[in-house]
């Protein structure tokens, strides 16, 4: 048995036009279970891409992503899809939460494709939301839609969490609120998150620092004491 | 620049651009194609009649004098008349066709129009005949033709073939539904072929009055002055020929000018719609022009011109194409009825204004989406509009709601959120709902006449018609010999709360030929006392069960009141209906004109006084030739709706998908298989279009009712659609609909999940 997340020399190119563009080169590392992961690095790094295909949105070009001991890269759509539905759980910058829908049923919509859910409310109530429940995600505020997004992403009870820049689109109050919540999910209920950033500031209290540069992993950081992301110096 | 601007979004949102520019040409071309039949028909049988100085008044007697015709010129308002013999010969050519012929005193009213040979002169000896009835019976110019006139048989040259105002529509009386050029034709006769001996006893004054609408006037000055010394005072409107080209114009004009008025606004509101959306999609541009500082009237111009071009290019090219493509389609049947020099598309300012409609109903669109973008300050305008909020609906409170499941809920939210999408979805197919019922509907209801009348109500098997002077043995030989019903059929006037039509008379013997039904389809009797009216005559004149009326026999002067005791509806031959009873108990015989046989009837030796003899199986294909044209017009319809339907749902169907990729996105990113994105489509799809459907159903049935009450006064046509039909037209909206939703979901699997969650629009 290996690590969770197992990256070999994963190349992802893309064509624009007539140029290929490498996004990522031969990049390899590891994530073990219930890790609290930072990707860390400039816009253009390639760190969203990484996120993309470790979340089954997109196929590599070269090399393999084993999860959980199954070798997704060569996953057909259904199965692809099959693995998004069960296994991972997603946070966007910009929430993209259902607008019809109220922060409950955004919730409750989990229970439309995952066998095993957990409870709706006590996972809302974790976020701090129980008051909120019922407001559709215009009636929210960012933070609170962010929070209704870690709920929704939660609910599924994944073996990854993945946020792309979760706090991208909030003030740095709020930021570390959310992002205090992702740490809590981790050290508390044991999930194994990861998240992108290009803001350095977080790399103290993450588990695990990945840091990349133009396509690649140019360094890897065990931290075995990381400080509680309200200790985080902004 | 931004000009440039302009033809790379075009080209980016081709579609959208491509289905705007189809909708643009497609309304402007079935409007105006339609239009430019109808009205160029108009416009030359106006031309037509103006420049053969076609009369306005035919006053038809026995033998006038110059006299006559001074009193008649002294009247106000007559600018010409002239005196005309109208006889109805026979030749020695073979099945002894009737031939018309007229001899007039000068040619200045009423002229032939000289299609072959000499032109028609009062001083040059020869004959010029019908080219109709020459083509007919083998005739050419140069050959001889044998007459028998006024009891001497004469042998004249056909010095030219010709066309004639009064026989646009070339029928030898009402009784003929279809022109039968080798049987009837019409010929003028130069007064030098005749002896100078021979006195001429002209029949027929004809008149030219100021204009037309002086006729009535005129006409009860004569009926005055001439008191006793008239058979019959024709106006434009009584004159068979007139009359029936005026009732097919009407007819064409009822059914083109109603349908592509609804066509029209249907592509109007999805172009209103796409154009709206289009600007509304550049709002972050329309953000950064704002902030690059131009003007907002540059930034409004810009995006109108959007409209604008698109809306005259597709606008232009339907009012070129439409009288190109659709005037000839139905000109083919037309030209197979009715004899015009000319037949050509007109165009009226009508069109015009459709090219304008549709650039406005683009640029409106425009302007009005581009101001409400430009309202917000730059800095607003570059950040993506928020989504509109979603609000609890009276349904959640229901228990309800919980039970049913995220799709419902998702999809009712969806609707009522965006309640202009899910509007516009409907109405598109409740639009081309409405086009299809309403066009298949026409077709059931058109074919369904004669159904009905040649089926349910006439139930005889063949019509023989009678001589006017049959003896009264020939008549009791035929009662002995034929089994069947008398019938007279006589035009009559009809005057009531202010108004007169022409109209006929039908006075039935004993027997069972004809079946009379109500409204409501049941079988009524005819009284033994009074009349019975028409149903569609009695709306014309605004008359009710029991009301009282007056009429009279066309040349006769003698008014009849008489009260209205049944009405039935037939849908061809308006007017009043009595048995022989109660004519009878008017003081007057039956006089038939014709006997109605049960049985199909064969020419038998022995029997004289027969005219002709129709089978109901001619009578049915005469009446279907006639309503070919409007077939025919109703097949281009039911072709365009189909165009417009797919195009329109199309279009809409894109618009709302792409409104919509980023919720779909992010339900692909949580797991939802592309199916179920699909099922989830799909049932909002078959939800809004069955709301659509069942909107059209109504609004398709409205307005074949409204296309029929236009119609002329003499047809009348029931509202009919058969079930086969509604659920025909059902399954095809359903299938465009439902197509039109499959090439759409399919796009679904190619949707970039990374890219549409990330782009912050």
């Amino acid at each position: 048995m290996g690590a969770l997340i197992q990256f070999k020399n994963v190349t992802k190119e893309y064509a624009a036009g007539e140029v290929k563009i490498r996004a990522l080169d031969e990049v390899s590392f590891e994530i073990e279970k219930g890790e609290f992961v930072v990707i860390l690095g400039p816009s253009g790094a390639g760190k969203s891409t990484v996120l993309n295909l470790l979340g089954g949105m997109d196929t590599v070009t070269k090399g393999s992503i084993i999860i959980d001991d199954v070798d997704i890269t060569g996953f057909n759509d259904d199965k692809l899809t099959a693995y998004r539905r069960n296994d991972v759980g997603f946070v966007f910058q910009f929430y993209n939460l259902i607008p019809t829908l109220t922060a409950y049923e955004n919730v409750a919509l989990i229970q439309e494709v995952v066998k095993n859910p957990l409870d709706v409310r006590s996972t809302l109530a974790s976020v701090g939301l129980e008051n909120r429940m019922h407001q559709f995600p215009t009636q929210l505020s960012g933070g609170e839609q962010q929070r209704v997004s870690i709920a929704r992403a939660v609910c599924k009870n994944p073996k990854l969490l993945l946020c792309d820049e979760p706090t991208g689109a909030l003030d740095s109050e709020t930021g570390i609120l959310i992002l205090s919540l992702l740490q809590k999910m981790s050290r508390e209920h044991g999930h194994t998150v990861v998240i992108v950033t290009h803001n350095a500031a977080l790399a103290p209290a993450a588990d695990r620092v990945i840091k990349m540069r133009s396509g690649k992993v140019s360094e890897q950081v065990r931290n075995p004491a990381p400080v509680r992301m309200e200790e985080v110096n902004w | 620049m931004l000009f440039k601007k302009m033809l790379r979004d075009m080209k980016i949102n081709r579609t959208q651009f491509i289905s705007i520019f189809i909708m643009a040409i497609l309304g402007v071309l079935v409007l105006t194609g339609l239009h430019a039949e109808w009205y160029g028909m108009k416009v030359e049988s106006d031309r037509y009649y103006a420049e053969n100085r076609l009369p306005t008044l035919w006053m038809m007697g026995r033998n006038y004098s110059p006299e006559d015709v001074k009193r008649v010129e002294g009247l106000d308002k007559v600018q010409a008349t002239s005196r005309r013999l109208t006889v109805d010969v026979e030749t020695t050519l073979p099945n002894q066709p009737v031939l018309r012929l007229n001899v007039v005193e000068e040619n200045t009213l009423s002229k032939p129009h000289v299609v072959d040979g000499d032109a028609f002169d009062i001083h040059q000896q020869g004959i010029w005949l019908d080219h109709t009835f020459a083509d007919a019976q083998g005739l050419k110019v140069g050959d001889v033709l044998t007459i028998k006139a006024m009891g001497l048989e004469s042998q004249q040259t056909i010095r030219g073939l010709i066309m004639h105002p009064e026989y646009v529509y070339n029928v030898k009386d009402e009784s003929e539904l279809l022109p039968h050029p080798e049987s009837f034709g019409f010929a003028y006769l130069s007064r030098e072929s005749l002896p100078q001996s021979l006195p001429l006893p002209f029949n027929q004054i004809l008149i030219l009055t100021e204009s037309e609408k002086d006729s009535e006037a005129v006409k009860s000055e004569l009926e005055r002055l001439f008191t006793g010394n008239y058979t019959a005072i024709l106006s434009r409107e009584d004159h068979v020929s007139v009359a029936m080209m005026d009732n097919e114009i009407e007819q064409n004009k009822a059914v083109g000018e109603v349908f592509p008025v609804i066509f029209f606004l249907i592509a109007a509101l999805a172009m209103l719609t796409t154009m709206t959306r289009m600007i509304a999609s550049q709002r972050t541009q329309i953000g950064v022009l704002k902030a690059l500082g131009y003007s907002k009237r540059k930034i409004l111009f810009h995006y109108v011109s959007y409209g604008l071009w698109i809306g005259l290019a597709g606008g232009l090219i339907g009012l070129v194409a439409g009288p190109l493509i659709i005037p000839p389609i139905l000109f083919t049947m037309q030209k197979s009825l009715y004899i015009l020099p000319n037949w050509y598309a007109a165009l009226s300012p009508v069109d015009g204004i459709s090219v304008v409609l549709a650039v406005l109903c683009c640029g409106a669109s425009c302007y009005f989406a581009c101001r409400r973008e430009l309202t917000e300050v730059p800095a607003a305008a570059l950040r993506p509009r928020p989504p509109r909020a979603g609000r609890h609906t009276w349904l959640e409170k229901s228990a309800f709601w919980q039970r049913m499941g995220f799709n419902r809920q998702w999809n009712i939210r969806d609707i009522l959120r965006s309640k202009l999408r899910s509007i516009m979805a409907a109405v598109g197919v409740t639009g081309s709902m409405t086009l299809l019922l309403c066009a298949f509907g026409l077709r059931d209801t058109v074919s369904g006449v004669s159904s009905r009348m040649y089926g349910e109500l006439h139930t005889y098997e063949s019509r023989i018609h009678l001589q006017e002077d049959i003896s009264q043995d020939a008549l009791k030989a035929i009662e002995e010999r034929v089994e069947g019903q008398w019938i007279q059929e006589s035009a009559i006037e009809i005057a009531a709360n202010g108004k007169e039509k022409t109209a006929t008379l039908t006075v039935l013997g004993e027997g069972t030929g004809i079946v009379y039904k109500d409204e409501k389809n049941r079988v009524v009797e005819l009284p033994p006392k009074g009349i019975g009216l028409s149903y569609k005559m009695a709306q014309v004149l605004g008359i009710k069960m029991g009301d009282t009326l007056k009429w009279r026999i066309i040349g006769q002067e003698e008014w009849i009141t008489s009260e209205v005791h049944t009405l039935y509806r037939t849908p061809m031959g308006q007017g009043i209906t009595m048995t022989e009873e109660a004519y009878k108990d008017l003081g007057k015989t039956l006089v038939p004109t014709a006997r109605l046989a049960y049985k199909a009837f064969d020419q038998e030796d022995g029997l004289t006084g027969i005219k002709n003899v129709r089978a109901k199986d001619d009578l049915i294909r005469s009446f279907n030739t006639m309503l070919e044209s409007i077939q025919m017009m109703i097949f281009i319809l039911i072709l365009a709706a189909v165009i417009l339907g797919v195009v329109v749902l199309y279009n809409l169907g894109v618009l709302s998908f792409t409104e919509r990729v980023r919720e779909l996105a992010t339900l692909k990113v949580l797991g939802f298989f592309s199916r179920e994105i699909r099922s989830l489509l799909r049932k909002q799809n078959i939800w809004l279009t069955c709301l659509g459907i069942l909107l059209g159903i109504p609004g398709g049935y409205g307005i074949i009712d409204f296309i029929l009450s236009t119609m002329s006064e003499s047809i009348d046509m029931q509202t009919k659609v058969t079930w086969l039909t509604l659920v025909l037209c059902i399954i095809i909206t359903f299938v465009l609909s439902a197509g039109v939703n499959f090439m759409l979901s399919r796009r679904i699997k190619t949707i970039d999940m990374v890219s549409s969650l990330k782009a912050v629009e």
